[in-house]
């Protein structure tokens, strides 16, 4: 029973260790709504790398595509009214994703290679975009936006309010909706699926659509959030996005990629982010602690997976 | 429908089943074909000199030599992506080691990091069961940490001696010591792959895992192999590249993983369509030399070189697998 919960444990190991190490600062109920706000955005965009992943394909370009989300949030905005501008960005956002999916299934191609080609193109458009030499695009965009990035409701910020309601969402549609539950299909068994009706195609599609979809809105809240887009902005969303989710695959329903456990990596990731912050380790140890929890988090779940197992290896 | 139209359907679609297997096999050979000509028809004068093309086996020796390690894990299909962060470190630490010891032990030394952070990666990924996406991931985020703890963010340049350094700048007959070293390993590694016991168990292992354990081959014993080569060219890239640089950089491994991922892949498409090989990788590697050195030459700024590379990675790759669907 308790391999399940390992991760969540862990999570609350950590917290009791932060607690214990910053009495006054770490458990106070503001400094908690500051987790979840550092992690709001990381959450998204894991929810959206999520959706991939169940289905089993890989979208490296969520980095690019957060980044291009916030290039263009930053370029369009103080020309066009947010309501006009927003939609335009994530529905762009969106067609790019169409395209990734659109090459994985309809050409073939891997897709690892799909978008790994994808995020290169992005990256190069990001860059060109503003100015080819890296510089910022900071004026220009209204204060009303950034209000959205920077104000609360009820002590509680906005982004954690769009995070929840991203991940509420795409809980609810992977496990209550036919074509979320035809995902988990296409994901566990693809042969199964197709031969039960389900077109792979355009689930896929939909899937890259929706990681596409969902980083771009990283990115747009992203220059809500910080006022400013340039041409890294996005990138850690990437290896960040993959370990969450990989955490959440270490939780509860082990093995099995689940927007609750990708909340439970972000949480994670937000909450040794915090104290270390607050204990003033420096940033590259945070990694190395990273790394090493990543690492313990999927042993220990993998370990207790095989105790109902025979000792078999994963056959591809 | 009328007889003509029926029966240019009927030759178009038989010359279809001809040719849609030439693509598949050789679309990535044929695309870069197309680039070289199409490159040296723009700049006839710098392009197809003997000059440039060594100029472009130099630029990719390393990222060669890093991607022949990756095809020995992604033939066992493992994911490596500790490959850059390997490279990173262990260029920061030779760099870190010469100073105060014999650049011949430094070097022996941080091969031999090398081989132990493969073996890291072998056990949990292997032995442990652990997805190699991940256990990699994790690695390469601790490596990241630590080179950003041992550097502070600086580069490493001080009492690095010529003879390191001339380790990456020499040449022979004019031809760079490093483009040696690249084909001296593929050479190996071809050898190894197609002519040897050990390379029969790497394609057993990674083609059909149970049956090479019936066969008396141990998946988990050949795979923590292919972790350990992969760690160790990575390091071996890693120490090169920081003679190249004449010094150890923190962010000196950062565009080889993809670059190494893409040459891996696309050599995958290539030949043996769908499956990965050593001399499909030197191909994949070529191609993205080549590309890359075209762009350079035709002056087009870097941001668009991007947009360039990524379409035609794609591009090549669809190419091989045009496939006639039934």
């Amino acid at each position: 029973m308790l391999g399940r919960f390992g991760t969540l444990i862990g999570l609350l190991l950590l917290i009791l260790i932060f607690t214990a190490l910053k009495p006054s600062i770490f458990p106070t109920p503001r400094n908690l709504l500051n987790i979840l706000n550092q992690i709001s955005l990381l959450g998204i965009c894991a929810a959206g790398l999520t959706i991939c992943m169940v289905m089993n394909e890989f979208d490296l370009s969520i980095g690019a595509a957060a980044t291009f989300g916030a290039v263009l949030a930053a370029s369009f905005l103080p020309q066009f009214h947010p309501a006009l501008a927003v939609p335009m960005i994530l529905f762009i956002c969106a067609g790019v994703g169409l395209l990734n999916g659109l090459v994985v299934t309809t050409l073939g191609v891997s897709s690892f290679m799909a978008t790994l080609g994808s995020m290169t193109v992005l990256t190069g458009f990001n860059y060109w975009y503003t100015s080819g030499s890296g510089s910022i695009l900071y004026s220009g965009i209204p204060a009303g936006f950034l209000r959205i990035g920077k104000g609360t409701f009820l002590h509680i910020p906005y982004l954690v309010f769009f995070m929840l309601g991203v991940l509420v969402a795409l809980h609810l549609f992977l496990n209550h909706v036919s074509v979320g539950r035809h995902m988990y299909a296409v994901g566990g068994s693809p042969e199964a699926a197709r031969f039960g009706g389900i077109s792979l195609r355009k689930l896929k599609i939909l899937g890259f659509v929706t990681s596409g979809f969902l980083a771009g809105l990283t990115g747009v809240l992203l220059v809500a959030r910080l006022g400013l887009a340039e041409p890294t902005i996005g990138d850690r969303f990437l290896f960040d996005s993959f370990t969450v989710v990989f955490l959440g695959a270490a939780s509860i329903k082990i093995g099995q990629f689940h927007i609750l456990g990708t909340l439970i990596g972000a949480l994670i990731m937000g909450t040794i982010f915090n104290g270390f912050t607050l204990l003033d380790v420096p940033y590259h140890l945070q990694l190395v602690v990273e790394g090493a929890i990543l690492i313990t988090a999927v042993t220990a779940a993998g370990l207790w997976k095989e105790r109902f197992k025979l000792k078999r290896r994963r056959v591809r | 429908m009328a007889p003509i139209s029926r029966n240019l359907t009927a030759t178009l679609s038989v010359m279809g089943d001809h040719i849609a297997p030439i693509l598949r096999r050789y679309g990535v050979i044929l695309s870069l074909l197309l680039l070289f000509a199409v490159f040296s028809a723009l700049r006839p004068e710098v392009f197809p000199t003997i000059k440039n093309l060594i100029a472009i086996l130099k630029q990719i020796s390393l990222l060669g030599i890093i991607s022949a390690g990756l095809t020995v894990c992604l033939i066992l299909g493992d994911f490596d992506l500790s490959i850059a962060a390997v490279a990173t470190w262990s260029g920061v630490l030779v760099a870190a080691l010469l100073p105060n010891i014999n650049m011949w032990l430094a070097i022996v030394a941080v091969l031999s990091g090398g081989i132990g952070i493969g073996i890291v990666n072998g056990v949990f990924s292997a032995v442990v069961g652990i997805s190699p996406f991940i256990t990699t991931l994790a690695v390469q985020t601790m490596l990241r940490g630590l080179t950003l703890w041992y550097t502070g963010g600086y580069s490493l340049y001080s009492g690095i001696p010529k003879s390191f350094i001339n380790l990456a700048r020499g040449t022979f007959l004019s031809i760079p010591y490093l483009v040696f070293y690249m084909l001296f390993i593929y050479l190996v590694f071809y050898v190894l792959l197609n002519h040897s016991s050990f390379g029969k168990k790497v394609y057993a292992a990674g083609g059909n895992p149970q049956a090479a354990r019936f066969s008396g081959i141990s998946p988990v014993k050949t795979r923590l192999m292919g972790f350990i080569i992969s760690s160790l060219l990575a390091s071996l890239t890693g120490v090169l590249l920081a003679a190249r640089l004449s010094s150890g950089q923190p962010r000196a491994g950062e565009g080889l993983l993809l670059n190494a991922f893409a040459a891996v892949f696309l050599g995958a498409a290539t030949f043996h369509a769908g499956r990965f090989h050593i001399a499909g990788t030197l191909i994949g590697v070529l191609f993205i030399g080549i590309l890359n050195n075209g762009l350079v030459i035709l002056g087009i700024p870097f941001y668009l070189q991007y947009v360039i590379q990524g379409s035609i990675l794609v591009l090549a790759i669809a190419a091989s697998r045009v496939v006639r669907r039934p």
